[in-house]
């Protein structure tokens, strides 16, 4: 208890305060603007936290990203174009509610709902986390290693599009892992003679060069259209939301639920859980012939999974530091920075830090509402910012954001390089967030896989040997070979129907 | 530009074969079987069937052309937008420790606002206050050493 005392001490001062203020404004105007994603704001924030202690640095990531994900929702509903690929899902049937006139509802429900799955999700994060530290910490090297290549997998076949490209983006980012000499044999490997790849690529730079870089080049080689928002009044936004609330309970609740397990799952996060979230609705609703015709319930559900993937990413990161998606990919690697090592012991040796990320992201979550209402607001004014201004803005955050990790301009060019090669990639349909996962996951793959191969004495058998990491081993290879099965299954089904 | 299966399976299978080959030029750790090309060659041996993978599919769709040129590649403006921000970036990277950050940064600013379409005589006021703004926040704020270059004897 004494801990959580020093937690609240830690989060209610003005500074502390003052951050999670700034940045929850920040996160609004990203989320905002069609073309900034709740991961770039992310990205882009890691420089700004350098001078910052851990819980402000965190609590500034937390709540920036809490309030662009809802955000993204309003230019959804005003424009039709989702402010986050999170918004993508229930884009369309929002901005058919607004043209029908109930703008203000689309726009309270995606505000109140946002909220409501944001607070179920941080219950589960602040319950679950300690317990499952509790189990973490008798974990080896060997369920560690499962665990690793579990997260990668299932953030290979989740990836939207076909599986072998998810993969082959996974190898790549192993790839740009194993540059440098931070290796258990301390091999300078992949350096071509060039001091500065010793210490193998920053991540930053490469997050920055692989989300806000490669979105900037979108924008230059795109056809800009001046965004033309509505130019009906927004009225009372919360009229009806309770009566919303209890029209769709269980909705409400299966999106919350399932939220949840999609962001804890590694490497899917708030757009694939609305995405999911979304099917679901129509699939379980009494009215599914009203999808698509500007009815509510899908994008209550849907709005209520994305915020609660959002808190539950962080529960694999703390635990294990296996990142949930690609924004808490990034929130590990600030972690490390400021010492705070994830992991179950980071329970036992910064309780007070961890207790006080959790208030954070209660206050984060309960700051959305009038934050939230503001934004929904002053949304017409804020989507009058045209992007030929914001983007050479944001292109000369990326170069001093780059800069000011080693103050090399070196790393300008690795995110000039990443940012490049994202853009390639997602022009052949590669997705992204397997490299990312690869390049923060591949130094704990292998390091976990040579221990354990040495503690084996080169025997595999040992990997399954005791019976945590036998199980996950066996959900790992039962995962790898659910393609083939599902395959035959299906030749065989066609083949009796013939 | 989109390549086909049958080019992009051939360029995964080329650079997981390079990358085996390479690593067995890593020395082996000492008492130890496992050396540090191991990690490296089984990642180069996944990008090598991934890129069989594609190359199998690709062959099966023979029409398939080897390279499509994105929409945009055609169009002038677009292609020159595209140019400027590479060249930009690479601008700043090789004058800013030279120059200094303030006028790297004007430039760099000025070039994209008028290549994006920004009004005219909103550029000199956009270029500077955002690099004072920029300047502000991560020199004075963050205590980044943004460079001063040509105007180092005015440095605060």
């Amino acid at each position: 208890m004494e801990h959580v005392w020093q937690a609240f001490e830690l989060v209610f001062t003005p500074y502390v305060l003052g951050v999670v203020l700034a940045s929850a404004l920040f996160g609004l105007f990203v989320g905002s603007i069609p073309g900034l994603t709740a991961t770039m704001a992310t990205a882009l924030l890691v420089p700004v936290t350098f001078v910052m202690d851990p819980v402000p640095a965190i609590a500034c990531m937390a709540t920036a990203t809490a309030m662009a994900i809802f955000a993204g929702d309003i230019p959804g509903a005003l424009l039709r174009i989702p402010g986050t690929p999170a918004s993508a899902a229930y884009c369309d049937e929002a901005y058919t509610m607004t043209c029908n006139g109930e703008a203000e509802k689309v726009l309270g429900a995606g505000l109140v709902f946002s909220v409501v799955g944001g607070l179920f999700g941080v219950i589960v994060l602040v319950t679950t986390a300690p317990a499952l530290a509790e189990v973490a910490l008798k974990f080896s090297s060997f369920e560690y290693f499962w665990l690793v290549l579990l997260g990668l997998t299932c953030a290979v076949f989740i990836s939207p599009g076909r599986p072998a490209k998810g993969l082959a983006s996974l190898f790549f980012g192993l790839l740009i892992s194993t540059v440098g000499f931070e290796n258990p044999a301390a091999y300078p490997r992949f350096t071509f003679g060039s001091e500065q790849l010793m210490s193998g690529f920053q991540l930053t730079p490469v997050m920055i060069g692989m989300f806000a870089l490669s979105e900037v080049i979108r924008y230059a080689v795109s056809n800009d259209t001046p965004l033309q928002p509505i130019k009906q009044g927004i009225g009372r936004i919360f009229q009806g939301q309770w009566g919303l609330m209890k029209q769709y309970k269980m909705p409400v609740l299966r999106g919350s639920v399932l939220g949840t397990i999609v962001g804890a799952l590694p490497g899917t996060g708030a757009d694939i859980a609305a995405w999911i979230s979304y099917g679901l609705s129509k699939r379980f609703s009494k009215t599914p012939e009203k999808f698509g015709k500007g009815h509510i319930e899908g994008i209550i559900e849907s709005g209520a999974a994305n915020n609660s993937a959002l808190a539950s990413a962080w529960i694999p990161a703390l635990v294990f530091g296996i990142p949930g998606d690609s924004i808490t990919a990034i929130v590990i690697g600030v972690l490390y920075l400021k010492g705070m090592n994830p992991g179950p012991t980071i329970f036992i040796e910064n309780p007070q830090n961890i207790y006080a990320v959790f208030i954070v992201f209660f206050l984060a979550n309960l700051l959305m509402i009038p934050l939230g209402w503001m934004a929904i607001k002053t949304a017409k004014n804020v989507l009058r910012v045209p992007r030929s201004v914001l983007m050479p803005i944001i292109l000369l955050f990326c170069v001093v954001g780059s800069f000011a990790i080693n103050n090399s301009v070196f790393d300008v060019g690795v995110m000039l390089a990443f940012g490049l090669i994202a853009y390639a990639m997602e022009a052949n349909d590669f997705p992204i967030a397997p490299t990312i996962l690869g390049l923060v996951l591949g130094g704990m793959l292998e390091q976990n896989f040579v221990t354990s191969m040495i503690k084996a004495d080169g025997h595999f058998s040992a990997f399954f040997a005791r019976p945590i990491a036998g199980s996950l081993g066996v959900a790992t290879l039962l995962v790898w070979f659910s393609p083939l099965f599902l395959g035959w299954w299906r030749r065989r089904r066609a083949a009796a129907a013939a | 530009m989109r390549l086909n299966d049958t080019v992009s399976g051939g360029l995964l299978l080329a650079l997981g074969t390079v990358l085996v080959i390479h690593t067995r030029s890593f020395p082996a750790s000492p008492g130890q079987e496992l050396g540090p090309g191991l990690f490296p060659a089984l990642v180069g041996g996944g990008l090598a069937l991934c890129g069989l993978r594609f190359l199998w599919c690709g062959l099966r769709q023979p029409g398939d052309p080897w390279l499509t040129m994105e929409e945009w590649v055609r169009r002038p403006h677009m292609v020159r937008n595209f140019a400027v921000v590479i060249a930009d970036l690479i601008f700043y990277a090789l004058v800013v420790d030279t120059v200094g950050f303030f006028l790297t940064a004007a430039i760099f600013l000025s070039a994209l606002f008028l290549t994006f379409g920004v009004r005219h005589r909103w550029i000199p006021v956009l270029a500077v206050c955002v690099t004072l703004g920029m300047h502000f926040a991560f020199y004075t704020i963050l205590h980044v050493p943004l460079p001063w270059g040509w105007l180092e004897g005015i440095a605060w």
